[in-house]
């Protein structure tokens, strides 16, 4: 059951006329570092990848700025409100993994050496075209699902910070969002993506530290302690305890938020392929690493604070919580916490600067992400489909009209479906789609000659079992602990999805191996 | 649980320091490198127009 919301009364927030004035202000001059970038755009490498120019800080801050965005900001903030200090651990496993990719090269380097600007343009160069347009179509369609929930996160956080009590508030705001980051990514393309980026990243960083800071002075750091204690016990703590994440969660998130959201995933990588050189590579991975691990572990500690605040507030039988204490909200109430607990201790002016540094990481996430996405449609679908025979201005309509196509979508999906897990865990299944056939693929293809073209087909056809992990899914295909008598979480059917790949990959590169060695494959075969 | 709750406390000091840190140089070094891509996208495009060249 749904916590007691009639019990709470409706929390008024601190956001006035003049938090109003920032956000618009902040969003303004957005949109017009869009128009000024437009001027440098001449061809697809400079829409795509800013003519492959950026050195080593400004793809820090430019990484960063797209990887701690709001939605991540909100889905972090809900783990650590439902499952308290041990949700840390992933933030931990991320920084980890990043630092040990930067120090390795492993994926990135001979990647980057390979001088492709998408992941489908190497599985071409090493797979051949038709792995390369299948391999694409699996990315985009995953990718496009996964991005599906970010306007909802954003359409949240904006009604509970600003005070919005309209059921209808939620879905005006998502479409005033989508309108203002479309307008700015069509015209600007990869270059109005690191300046915002930039700026977002020096906002949203300090901000954040900021606001972890006025929360510890609120609340005190014992009461967050004692308040984890008595609602999640030691599972609260202890990320390998049964009774919270437990191994096999704890396992999923090193592969999924540590080695794939750094290594794999195509945004990521499309800061290693718009790379000046292999150093700046390196450089880029460790000194992000610091960044990758914040991104988890301060939203994180602000769903702490809100779990503590709302706990002191309310008490057992309440908005978020039931009459035993448990934490008894749906996945869209608990997904509120953090910004309903921020706009009732941050004051006038603050609020504001922390909304539009909130409202500018989920532009900055959504801008590089629909880029991305376009780029690889056209890219790696429709222009080897078209033999390579596409004008540079063609290609570039075609993006902008993908991205506004793709925008369309996400409104539609973020309205109609419904979310029945964690948004972590959608976007880490839905994710999987892709990536648990894109590692077994890339590792493969980059350090292993044998593999074939089979195996890499074969490989993408398995992640597509990630989808079990969706829950609507799961429940319509009878995969729940009702139906099976055991436990099949998330975390399970990832794991199983990723050995799956990796299995069909080795066995069918085994079985039907490619007649003639690709010559294209040879540089990519290089380690750092 | 008491050393899960001192290892948590010293990762979330350790990050936060850390990250002001880093975060510090990035702004200040972002800056420069964002000025130095602008100039060399301007050469690549003239050297493009130069040679009659055009990147697909």
């Amino acid at each position: 059951m749904p916590g007691n919301m009639e019990a709470s009364p409706t929390l008024i927030s601190n956001f006035s006329t003049l938090d109003w004035w920032i956000v618009g202000v902040y969003l303004v001059g957005t949109v017009i570092i869009g128009l000024y970038a437009n001027r440098y755009i001449k061809n697809m490498a400079d829409y795509v990848v800013a003519g492959r120019s950026l050195k080593s800080l400004i793809s820090v801050a430019t990484m960063l700025g797209s990887e701690i965005g709001l939605v991540t900001v909100m889905y972090t903030a809900q783990k650590g409100f439902t499952n308290g200090f041990a949700a840390f651990h992933i933030g931990l496993v991320a920084g980890l993994t990043c630092f040990l990719v930067g120090v390795t090269g492993f994926i990135v380097v001979p990647l980057r050496r390979s001088g492709v600007m998408t992941i489908p343009e190497f599985y071409g160069q090493r797979f051949g075209q038709g792995v390369r347009v299948f391999g694409a179509i699996i990315l985009a369609v995953a990718g496009i699902l996964n991005m599906g929930v970010y306007l909802k996160a954003a359409g949240l956080f904006i009604t509970s910070l600003t005070g919005m009590t309209d059921p209808a508030a939620v879905n005006l705001v998502m479409v005033i969002l989508i309108a203002l980051v479309l307008a700015y990514t069509i015209l600007g393309g990869m270059v109005s993506v690191v300046i915002t980026d930039y700026l977002q990243f020096i906002v949203l960083a300090f901000g954040m530290v900021f606001v972890c800071w006025m929360a510890v002075a609120k609340l005190g750091w014992d009461p967050l302690v004692q308040t984890v204690q008595q609602l999640h016990g030691t599972a609260g703590f202890d990320p390998l305890d049964g009774g919270g994440f437990g191994p096999s969660y704890v396992l999923w998130m090193i592969f999924t938020f540590g080695l794939v959201s750094c290594a794999v995933w195509p945004t990521a990588v499309m800061r290693v392929c718009a790379a000046k050189d292999i150093g700046v590579v390196k450089r880029l991975y460790k000194w992000s690493a610091i960044g990758f691990m914040t991104r988890f572990i301060l939203p994180q500690f602000l769903g702490i604070c809100a779990l503590c605040w709302f706990w002191q507030q309310d008490g057992a039988d309440s908005r978020f919580f039931d009459t035993a204490g448990g934490i008894a909200a749906s996945s869209d109430e608990t997904l509120r916490a953090m910004p309903l607990f921020l706009s009732q201790i941050l004051p006038v002016g603050v609020i504001g600067l922390v909304a539009a540094g909130m409202l500018a990481a989920f532009m900055s996430t959504h801008d590089s992400y629909l880029l991305c996405w376009a780029a690889i449609i056209v890219e790696d679908i429709i222009a080897p489909l078209k033999g390579g025979k596409l004008s540079t201005k063609t290609r570039l309509t075609l993006a902008r009209w993908f991205i506004f196509l793709t925008g369309l979508f996400l409104l539609a999906w973020s309205i109609f479906y419904p979310m029945e897990q964690d948004m972590l865990d959608y976007l880490a299944v839905s994710g999987a789609i892709y990536f648990t056939g894109a590692f077994a693929v890339l590792v493969f293809g980059l350090y292993w000659k044998r593999a074939s073209r089979a195996g890499a087909v074969a490989a993408l056809c398995a992640g597509i079992f990630a989808l079990a992990g969706l829950t609507p899914l799961r429940k319509a295909l009878h995969l729940t602990q009702e139906d099976l008598g055991v436990n099949l979480t998330e975390a399970h059917i990832g794991l199983i999805t990723t050995s799956l790949s990796v299995l069909a990959m080795v066995v069918f590169s085994l079985l039907m191996p490619d007649r003639e060695p690709r010559e294209t494959a040879k540089p990519n075969l290089e380690v750092a | 649980m008491d050393g899960w709750i001192l290892f948590w406390k010293i990762t979330l000091i350790t990050t936060v320091t850390i990250f002001c840190g880093v975060s510090l140089v990035v702004a200040i070094g972002g800056f420069f490198d964002v000025k130095a891509m602008f100039k060399d996208i301007d050469e690549e495009h003239e050297e493009e127009q130069n040679s009659g060249d055009e990147t697909p």
